[in-house]
């Protein structure tokens, strides 16, 4: 059955609420340390993370260790989750650079500031906001990191539209997001169960 | 490829593919997970 994008987008919110509400229950993806880890996040660096952001991480890719972030760097985390890369990013930053991470879950946000109040880490921020409509000045941003969000959100060309309007001229995004070897059959384009995989 | 190209119609200069391969991401046999480094 099709699904209006209100509908997408309604799915999309209440599966990635549930899984900041109960990290550990079955999911239509995958979730947690285990899973960061198969996709190349250091043992050693989760091991130093608070669990409220590592257990209930969602992704695509370890897209905050791949990056170029320089200290002193200010780094957008869009549809930051629970706050991982944020936090990865806030630390390779250091004292002098910050972190925004922005997602459109209430419960997401609240893991991602328990983490950064237990990491001690201020030089990071979490606001509420959509990704197609990020909430930040122009140009106001150095590095920009986008972990699997395109394909969860109809509006998927005001994304990035909006990443380029935020991203100053010479600055990067490093973005991770599934790809198709070949086209999904058309039931399967629309369909809030398939969505996810 | 078309998220390459995504980014550069959005106004970014380059866009170049890091990394595309399967992972624990998704079972589904037609997908790859895609790494893409964007210069504004």
């Amino acid at each position: 059955m099709l699904q209006s994008a209100e509908q997408l987008r309604a799915g999309v919110w209440q599966a990635y609420s549930a899984v900041a509400d109960q990290p550990a229950h079955e999911h239509p993806f995958a979730v947690g340390r285990e899973f960061a880890e198969k996709l190349g996040y250091p043992a050693e660096i989760l091991n130093q993370l608070p669990a409220a952001s590592v257990e209930a991480f969602t992704g695509v890719s370890n897209v905050s260790i791949v990056a170029e972030i320089p200290p002193g760097a200010r780094v957008l985390d869009l549809g930051c989750g629970a706050g991982l890369d944020s936090l990865i990013a806030a630390q390779r930053v250091g004292p002098h650079g910050f972190v925004i991470g922005i997602d459109f879950s209430e419960a997401m946000l609240a893991r991602a500031r328990q983490s950064a109040s237990e990491a001690q880490l201020p030089q990071v921020e979490f606001r509420s906001g959509d990704a197609e409509r990020i909430p930040l000045d122009d140009a106001s941003i150095d590095v920009a990191l986008v972990n699997g969000i395109f394909n969860l959100n109809p509006a998927r060309a005001e994304i990035f539209r909006e990443l380029a309007r935020v991203v100053r001229p010479g600055g990067r995004v490093y973005s991770a997001e599934l790809i198709l070897k070949e086209p999904l059959p058309a039931e399967t384009q629309a369909s809030l169960t398939d969505w996810f995989s | 490829m078309a998220f390459l190209n995504e980014f550069r119609a959005a106004g970014f200069v380059e866009a170049v593919l890091l990394h595309a391969k399967r992972n624990a991401r998704t079972k589904n046999q037609r997908a790859l997970a895609a790494e893409v480094r964007a210069l504004r």
